[in-house]
Parts: structure tokens; C-alpha cells; sequence
């Protein structure tokens, strides 16, 4: 029992940042209909600007880091993050507003081809670490059923709190402000909003750079989460975090975050018990490189069954 | 052959909650030209679309007789109807932009090859046989609804996309025409045409109709329909308002209604009945009866995108 | 002009092909091999690009998974020629005459390995088409994005059976040891020549074949069919096209070729392993089709040969360039004498080298300015359209337009 409730925790955990990971997808996808494909790679980026930037602050060996300077440098990065989603659209994929949408997803198939490989050029191929204040991870504020049970550290409450917060911000912002209410009108309609006096280029950028800005928080947990991480960890989240958009309607933030968790949980899942379902060819239980798999097969299954989502609206031409 | 080439008997179609056509009861004759009218977002491309497959009936039937026997097309697929020799144009130019002039009205012999893929893949003799006739077929076909297909013009190489938009209508046509059919629809034919276009494009159905083929038109274009169809249907709201001889519909009060309003409608029928009363002195008044030319019948409207 | 002058430039290609092994070996041995090894890489990529410009080229569907079954192919003739310890080469030797001398290569058709190889081409084959159903029958409602994801995540899923079914799949060491594409090559009595070249002339026959069949699709009904399916599938339907029908055969002419494509890559290679399924490939093979103009048949030759080139010829030269520029750097860093910098900063010196990926992050920018600016690639279909002329110039011009049926109708009535 309670080695389930272990691996629900850690998929709720890294469900969280999925969702993070999603938004960023879903909310470019509701506005200009284009799968980012690149968005994987910004998270990427995210977690080495800011492995980066705390190596550089603190010193490559350092131990001891501030928590307070941990943070102001994430959310540098992230800020920077968010630039780069900015300079992505502008550069990639504002140019093709107006071609077929083949073209656009080939573009972004291309960046991010594109900035993986630069990832490489300026930090390697091999693993890169992010340095954390101590006991960031290790030090457990709760423990659920003893001293070898399930620990809850600072990291999982912060990660919590930040995207409790940021739900209720993204809330506050498409749901009460103006802005959000531009944000709503391009995604229904770009002319018609446009015409309105919607300056359709602000809407964008502002959505790219929000959604990066989430995306590598996202990417920096994971990264931390993973304990180590290389140039490639961007492709991998993307899709699953592209998973998790769809899975839970995409163009829907709340769905995202669902999507997310969902499958972060079936992930854990999935890790802790494949081994012990019985292989239907050879001896043994299967593999546990099947966990890879949830996210593919989890996308394939929403998309032929219910391509809408499970937050998502019916109807709306996916071709 | 007995009977009408097309038969709808309570044709029906709901979306959800919107009745787009609802018991349509109408017939095409063999060899006629039929138009079907009415104001936009009357349902007439909705019962195209049935009648071609790309829509399956809510209710009613669809009956066709046009390969000789009686059989219901509802629930059969576009590309089944097809092969019945039923063709039709799209409102929208649906060609293929990227192909020429010549594959785009090859496809159209689609339903009509014989050769089959082993013989496609060894290249055989009857392969290339049957692809040459398809060819100079082509150009025949290309001619026929007049665009040059001599050698000189080198129309036929051309890419589908850099035609004039009135050729390219033309064009559709020709590849309908290129399935042999026994029925012809064509969708808003004449709509983003010039006069002049416009004439052509009568001369050409009406040609086509002499050749034995059935043409079922909508149209918005009033003078077009006025001149060269047989019979006219008229719907409304999805429901059939009038039928009948082309200038019997023009002044049914019913349609000028549906058209310029029920104000217009009953206007106009007060005006005709104080001429015939005025006329014969005294006496039934029977409005609706179509005396003078000058009531105008339902203008040309300029064809929109979307509902019709 | 007239189709034939697309048949000549294909003809060229193919004979420059055949010609190249014996051109390049008055270069010398060591340039002979590499131009070889960069020849027969490319070859893969034009094999493989023209299979998957089936797909988005002339069906317009966006596969981003053709490694898959590119894999398969590879996988299953691995599997089958390695099987009971290369079993089926031995049922060969078995039953067919010793040759010896020259009579070995010039019978090669005799040869034992080579009749393995062509026994296992069927199953391939017929796998990659059974998989590619799999793939293709659910999907058959979806088109663009999604469909372009679903793709991505089946060739995703497939590379995981593989890497975990080790007990099928020999797992991540991949299938080693698979006989080589002739007995002759291999072994003390090897003929040096044949060794090299033999794989590559079997990937020149292989492309020549795709080739054929690409062209025969593309000038038939069948093809104008996937074509109206790709522009407009409406009108196709009302033209008697049942889309289902011609999606489906999309899918099985793209995964018999890229199984072909996957043997190929086996006789090249001898060897198999689940790192050859990542998903860089089937971007690759898309990039060539991009590179060259979609549903263009030259195109994406020319497409294959000039990214597979780059890419080898860039695999090759990076090296070379990389120390050329650490060695810039150690100079500068000696000539500018800023050791004494570096030092007070507490910063170590490292000279900075050019990783092997940096050949993808030109492939990365070389899709982009494509798209950008000339998305219908280096040699589009319009071009091809305009160089084909009109058709059937020549012997078929008199030809009966027996299709043109409208003047045998009777006056009214008669339908």
C-alpha cells in the first residue's frame, strides 16, 4: 500500500511538470495552431541556462548554495527562457503565418532539430547537473509512514506552491484581465480580433513567452528531479508533455495540467509494476523501458479516440 | 427509361439541432435542366451534398434511376455514387492546383479504367493503350467546353492553378464531364463570372443537355437559371417553397418572399390584384398570376462562400 | 520535351551511379573505400527518401515514423539470415554447385549468401506492409498534425519493443555478424572488389527498382488518384476515388520500399542495432524529400544524394576541422599570452571542439530556410510537370479518344 501511494506521489510529482510543460504547448496550439514542436528543446534550454547560471554564480564546486540565490537564478533563466520562446516564433515561425500548416510543423520539426545540436555546440553531449541549495531535495519535511517511507521535501512543496500559483495566475490572466480576453478572441477568431484592434503579433509573443517561462520551470524541476540531464532530455519530455496537452484538450490549460498528471501517474505506475506482469511470450514480467512508452501510447490511444481531449470541445478541423 | 433520372422523397438532413433540409419532395426529369434555388443557407448545397454521398441522409430517400434501374443512394459513399455516373462541379474550384490541366480531367476517367495495378506495374500494352486514349480523350473533352487543347497552346501542360478563374470552372466541368455521366451537378457554376463567361456557360450546359445528359443546377444567378432551365425548385429554409416552369416560380409570392421579404411579397401580390381587378373590372382577384414582366423577380444575388 | 527527358536524367543518375566505384578507384584505396562508404550512405537515403516520398509527397501524408519500417526490413532479414546459425546461407550451400575462381562472382545469382538475401526479401517485405496496416487503418480518418504525431509515437513505441524484446530482438546489442550480401566477400578467398562494391550495386538495384515503381505509380491512375487524395479529398471522392482504398495503398507501396531500403542498410552494414531506429533518421529521410520538392521523383533523388553526402562528407571533415581550430585557439591563447588572465580568473583552459553534432544543426537550418523560402524544394513537381511536356508526344498522339463518349449520346431522352 504504501509503496502504491510512493509511486502515485512521485507520478503526481513529475505529473505536475509535465502539465507545467504542457501549458506551453497548449496555449501556442490554441493560438496559432502549431505544434511547437521546438517547445521540448526551450525546456531543455531552460534547465542548462540555469545549470549555468548557478555554476557561474556559485562556482562549479560549491556546496553550499543560497536558497535565495538558487531562486533569483531559475527565475533568470526562466525569464531568458521566455525570450527565447519570443525569438523562436519571431525568427521560426512568424514568417509562415500565412502557409500551409505542413510547412510550419516541418519549420518546427527544424528548430528543434536546430537547438538541440546548438544545446550540444555550447554545453556538450554529456550530462549536465543542476546545482541546488542543500538538502533541497533530501531533507524531508513530511514523512508518510516511517523513516523508510515516503518523504516529502522542500522540493515537492515548492514545485506544489509554484503551480498551485501559477494555475491561479494563468486563471486571473486569461479569465479576468483584458489581456486574457485579447488572448481568448485571437485564439477563436485572428481576423475578426485583429479587426477589433488586437495587436495579433503582442498576443503571440506574449503567449510564447508565458508558455516558455512555464515550460522551463518545468524543464528545471524535471532536470533536478532526474538528478542529471543531457541535451536530448528536451525531446523526450516535449512529447510527453505534447501527450499530456492533447490528452487533456488542447487549447485548455486546465487540461494540460490534467493531462499531465495523468499521465505522470500511469508513468510511475507503469515503472513500479510492469516488471511484474507477466510477459505474454517469454518468462518474466516486462520491461521496464515500457515506462517510456506510456506517454506514445497514451498520446496515440486520445488522438484516434478522442481527439478532442478530456477537457477539450468537439468539433474543429485537426487537419 | 421511365421516370425521373433523380427522385428525393422527403429528403432530410439535421445537424444536431439545425434543420438544414426537411422533407424535400422533388423530381428530375431525364434530359432536362433543373435548377434548384433559393436564398443563402436554404439548404441547397446540403442536398447536393446528400444526393453525392459526402452527406448521409437523416430521413427520406434517395432514388436514382440513371444506369437504367431503380436504386437508393442513401447511406452509399461518394466514390460509390461516382462510379453510377453521377458527376458534379463544387461550389468552392475544387481541382488539384499542383497537377495540370490534362491529370486534373484524367481523374475524372477515374471510375471509367479498366487497366489494373499489375498492369500498371509491368507497364503493359493495354496500360499504355488505355492511357494515351485517356489522353487525347482528355483533350477532346478540354475542347469541348472550349478550352484549347491544340498542341499550338500548350493549355494542357499547363498547372491547373495558373488558369483564369473562369477556365477554371470550366475546367471542373470537364473533368465531370470526363466520368460520362448520365447526371450532372453543378454547384453554383456560374458564380465569379462575367457576363460574357456567364453566356458561354449557357451555351455549354444547354450543350451538354442536348448531348443527352442531365444537368441539376443551383444558382444564384437569376438570368442564368431564367434562360436555360427547364424547371425550377425553390428552397427555403430548408423546405420546399415552390417548383415548377421558370416563370411560374418568378412570380410565385412565396419565393418573392423568401427573397426580398413578406412585405415585398404581399406588395407585389396587392399590385397584381388591383391591375387584374382593374382589368377585367371586377371579379375573382387572383394574385400570384404572372401578367406583366415588370415585377422583378428575385434579383441576382452575388454568390457567398458557405451555406446555400 | 517529353517524358523522356525525365527518363534520360534518371537513366544518368543511375548509370553515374554504377560507373562510380570504377571511376573512383583510379583515386586510389583508401579514397576508393571512402568514396564508397559516402556513395553507399547516400544511396540509403535516396532509397529510403523516395519510399517516404510515397507517403508526403504524393499522398500528402506527413509520416514522421519511416524508420520503423525501415528497421523492420533490416531487423527481419538479420533475424532470418542469423537464424539457426545462418541457417538458410548453409540450406544454399547445401543444395547448390562449389563454384570457385571467377565463376563464383560472375554466377553471383548462384551465390548461396546472395540467394539468402533474396529469400528473406519477401518476408520483409511483407512484414513491413503487415505493420505498416497497423499503422495506417486507424489513422485512416486523420490527417496533418495528429497524424504526423501518431506517426512519431508508433515509430517511438516500435524502437521500444525492439531495444526490450531482447529475447526477439537480441535488445540493445543489436543482431551482429549477419553474412555478407555474397559468400565471396568475405572470407580468405575474398575478392577484394566484389567486397567492397558488391552491397552498393545491390543498393543501386534496389534504388533503380523503387524507382520504376515510383514512376509507374505516379503515371497511372493510381498515382493521379493519391495525388487528388492529397489536394482535395472531396473532389477525389466525387471523382470515384475511394480514399480508404488509396490511403491504404499509400501505405503498403511506402513500407515495401523502405523494407527494401531496410535490407539495404543490412548488406551495407551487416549489423543491426536499435540505435539505427532513432528518430533523427526518419527526420533525415524527411529533410531529403523537403530539401528536394515534395512528390517530385528527381527531386528527392537529388535531395538523398546531397544530404546524405553532406552529411557523411561533414561526419568526415569535422574532425579534421575541429583540430584545425583547437589549434587556431592554442595559438591565440600562446600568441595573445593570456595564460596570465586566464589564471587570475581562476578559469582552466580548455581549447573548444566542434562536437559531431554539428552536422544536425545544419540539417536543422537547412529545413527551415527551405521552408522559408522555397518551400517546394530544390527541383519541385511543377518544374517536373513542365519538363514531362505534353504528353504522349510521339507514338501515342493518334491515339482513340475512346473515353470521349458525349458525341455517341442520342438527342435528349437517353441517359
Amino acid at each position: 500500500m504504501l509503496q502504491f501511494l510512493d509511486y502515485t506521489l512521485n507520478g503526481l510529482n513529475t505529473g505536475i511538470l509535465y502539465g507545467l510543460i504542457a501549458i506551453g504547448y497548449t496555449m501556442v496550439y490554441g493560438i496559432i495552431q502549431l505544434i511547437n514542436f521546438a517547445h521540448g528543446e526551450i525546456c531543455m534550454l531552460g534547465a542548462m541556462v540555469t545549470a549555468t547560471f548557478v555554476g557561474w554564480a556559485f562556482g562549479v564546486d560549491a556546496v553550499a548554495i543560497p536558497a535565495a540565490g538558487f531562486v533569483v537564478f531559475m527565475t533568470a533563466a526562466a525569464l531568458m527562457d521566455g525570450g527565447f520562446g519570443i525569438l523562436l516564433d519571431t525568427v521560426a515561425y512568424k514568417p509562415l503565418r500565412g502557409s500551409s500548416r505542413l510547412s510550419a510543423l516541418i519549420t518546427a520539426i527544424g528548430m528543434s532539430l536546430l537547438l538541440q545540436n546548438l544545446a550540444v555546440m555550447v554545453w556538450g553531449a554529456g550530462a549536465q547537473t543542476i546545482k541546488v541549495p542543500e538538502g533541497y531535495t533530501s531533507t524531508a519535511i513530511f514523512q508518510i509512514g516511517g523513516r523508510l517511507g515516503i518523504r516529502i521535501t522542500f522540493f515537492h512543496i515548492s514545485i506544489w506552491l509554484f503551480t498551485v500559483l501559477s494555475m491561479f495566475g494563468l486563471y486571473f490572466l486569461v479569465k479576468k484581465t483584458r489581456f486574457g480576453m485579447a488572448m481568448r478572441a485571437t485564439a477563436q477568431n485572428p481576423t475578426a480580433a485583429s479587426l477589433m484592434g488586437i495587436r495579433l503579433n503582442k498576443v503571440v509573443a506574449t503567449t510564447f513567452f508565458v508558455g516558455s517561462f512555464l515550460g522551463a520551470i518545468g524543464g528545471v524541476a524535471v532536470a533536478i528531479n532526474k538528478g542529471s540531464f543531457d541535451y536530448q532530455i528536451g525531446l523526450y519530455i516535449g512529447l510527453v508533455a505534447f501527450a499530456a496537452a492533447v490528452l487533456g484538450g488542447i487549447g485548455s490549460i486546465p487540461g494540460a495540467m490534467l493531462g499531465g498528471i495523468i499521465i505522470g501517474v500511469v508513468e510511475a505506475w507503469a515503472a513500479g509494476y510492469l516488471s511484474k506482469v507477466p510477459h505474454p511470450f517469454t518468462e518474466g514480467g516486462l520491461s521496464t523501458g515500457y515506462k517510456e512508452a506510456v506517454g506514445f501510447t497514451v498520446l496515440i490511444l486520445i488522438i484516434l479516440l478522442r481527439p478532442q481531449g478530456l477537457l477539450g470541445s468537439k468539433g474543429g478541423d485537426r487537419a | 427509361m421511365s421516370g425521373a433520372v433523380l427522385e428525393l422523397r422527403g429528403l432530410t438532413k439535421h445537424f444536431g439541432g439545425v434543420k438544414a433540409v426537411q422533407g424535400v419532395d422533388m423530381k428530375v426529369e431525364p434530359g432536362s435542366i433543373t435548377a434548384l434555388i433559393g436564398p443563402n443557407g436554404a439548404g441547397k448545397t446540403t442536398c447536393f451534398n446528400m444526393i453525392t454521398g459526402h452527406y448521409v441522409p437523416t430521413a427520406g430517400d434517395l432514388i436514382y434511376r440513371g444506369q437504367g434501374h431503380e436504386e437508393r443512394f442513401n447511406g452509399l459513399r461518394a466514390d460509390q455514387i461516382a462510379s453510377k455516373k453521377v458527376a458534379r462541379t463544387f461550389q468552392n474550384i475544387r481541382l488539384c492546383p499542383e497537377q495540370t490541366v490534362l491529370d486534373n480531367v484524367r481523374i475524372g476517367f477515374h471510375t471509367r479504367r479498366k487497366s489494373a495495378p499489375w498492369q500498371v506495374l509491368f507497364n503493359t500494352k493495354a496500360f499504355r493503350t488505355e492511357e494515351a486514349e485517356m489522353a487525347a480523350s482528355a483533350r477532346k473533352i478540354l475542347e469541348f467546353v472550349g478550352l484549347d487543347a491544340s498542341e499550338e497552346s500548350g493549355v494542357e501542360a499547363l498547372l491547373a492553378d495558373s488558369l483564369p478563374y473562369g477556365d477554371k470552372r470550366l475546367l471542373e466541368i470537364a473533368r465531370a464531364l470526363a466520368s460520362d455521366p448520365a447526371l450532372l451537378l453543378l454547384d453554383e457554376p456560374a458564380a465569379g463570372m462575367n457576363p460574357q463567361e456567364t453566356d458561354t456557360l449557357m451555351d455549354l450546359i444547354r450543350k451538354v443537355r442536348d448531348y443527352g445528359i442531365t444537368v441539376f443546377l443551383i444558382e444564384h444567378d437569376m438570368k442564368l437559371v431564367m434562360e436555360i432551365s427547364d424547371y425550377v425548385v425553390v428552397l427555403d429554409h430548408g423546405e420546399k417553397i415552390a417548383e415548377g416552369k421558370p416563370a411560374e416560380v418568378r412570380e410565385d409570392p412565396a419565393v418573392i418572399a423568401a427573397y426580398l421579404g413578406q412585405e415585398e411579397s404581399d406588395r407585389r401580390s396587392e399590385r397584381l390584384a388591383k391591375v387584374a381587378l382593374e382589368e377585367s373590372g371586377q371579379g375573382e382577384v387572383q394574385p400570384g398570376v404572372a401578367e406583366e414582366p415588370a415585377a422583378e423577380a428575385p434579383p441576382a444575388e452575388t454568390p457567398e462562400e458557405g451555406t446555400s | 520535351m517529353t517524358p523522356r527527358r525525365e527518363t534520360r536524367f534518371l537513366l544518368i543518375a543511375l548509370a553515374l551511379l554504377v560507373l562510380l566505384p570504377f571511376a573512383t578507384q583510379l583515386l586510389g584505396g583508401r579514397l576508393w573505400l571512402l568514396s564508397l562508404s559516402v556513395a553507399s550512405y547516400c544511396l540509403l537515403y535516396m532509397i529510403n527518401a523516395q519510399a517516404l516520398n510515397v507517403q508526403v509527397g504524393m499522398t500528402g501524408l506527413l509520416n514522421l515514423g519511416p524508420i520503423a519500417f525501415v528497421g523492420l526490413g533490416a531487423y527481419t532479414g538479420a533475424l532470418l539470415l542469423t537464424a539457426g546459425d545462418n541457417a538458410l546461407v548453409g540450406f544454399y550451400a547445401g543444395i547448390l554447385p562449389d563454384l570457385s575462381g571467377h565463376a563464383r562472382w560472375l554466377l553471383f545469382f548462384l551465390d548461396p549468401n546472395f540467394l539468402a538475401y533474396l529469400t528473406v526479401i519477401p518476408v520483409a517485405v511483407v512484414l513491413s506492409v503487415l505493420l505498416s496496416l497497423l499503422l495506417g487503418i486507424p489513422t485512416l480518418k486523420l490527417t496533418g498534425d495528429y497524424f504526423a504525431i501518431v506517426t512519431l509515437g508508433f515509430a517511438q513505441i516500435f524502437y521500444l519493443v525492439v531495444k526490450n524484446e531482447a529475447w526477439l530482438t537480441k535488445g540493445s546489442f543489436g543482431v551482429k555478424d549477419v553474412p555478407p550480401l555474397f559468400s565471396f566477400a568475405a572470407g580468405e578467398d575474398k575478392i577484394d572488389f566484389v567486397a567492397h562494391t558488391g552491397h552498393y550495386f545491390f543498393a543501386v538495384a534496389i534504388l533503380a527498382f523503387c524507382l520504376y515503381v515510383v514512376i509507374r505509380l505516379r503515371d497511372s491512375y493510381l498515382g493521379r488518384g493519391l495525388l487528388a487524395v492529397r489536394d482535395n479529398e472531396l473532389a477525389a471522392q466525387s471523382n470515384g476515388v475511394n480514399v480508404t482504398k488509396y490511403r491504404i495503398l499509400s501505405f503498403v507501396v511506402f513500407s515495401a520500399l523502405a523494407a527494401l531500403g531496410g535490407i539495404a542498410l543490412l548488406a551495407r552494414n551487416k549489423f543491426v542495432s536499435p540505435s539505427d531506429l532513432n528518430f533523427m533518421e526518419s527526420i533525415l529521410f524527411l529533410c531529403c524529400v523537403v530539401l528536394g520538392g515534395m512528390g517530385s521523383i528527381r527531386g528527392v533523388l537529388v535531395g538523398g544524394i546531397a544530404l546524405g553526402a553532406l552529411g557523411e562528407v561533414m561526419r568526415l571533415v569535422l574532425p579534421k576541422v575541429s583540430a584545425v581550430l583547437v589549434d587556431l585557439q592554442i595559438w591565440a591563447y600562446e600568441f595573445f599570452g593570456l595564460a596570465s588572465w586566464f589564471a587570475s580568473l581562476g578559469w582552466q583552459f580548455k581549447p573548444y571542439e566542434l562536437p559531431a553534432q554539428v552536422r544536425y544543426v545544419l540539417f536543422g537550418v537547412i529545413l527551415i530556410l527551405v521552408m522559408r523560402y522555397r518551400p517546394n524544394g530544390l527541383l519541385p513537381v511543377a518544374d517536373e510537370e513542365h519538363a514531362r511536356g505534353l504528353e504522349g508526344k510521339g507514338d501515342h498522339r493518334d491515339a482513340e479518344p475512346s473515353f470521349f463518349t458525349l458525341g455517341d449520346k442520342a438527342q435528349g431522352g437517353e441517359a
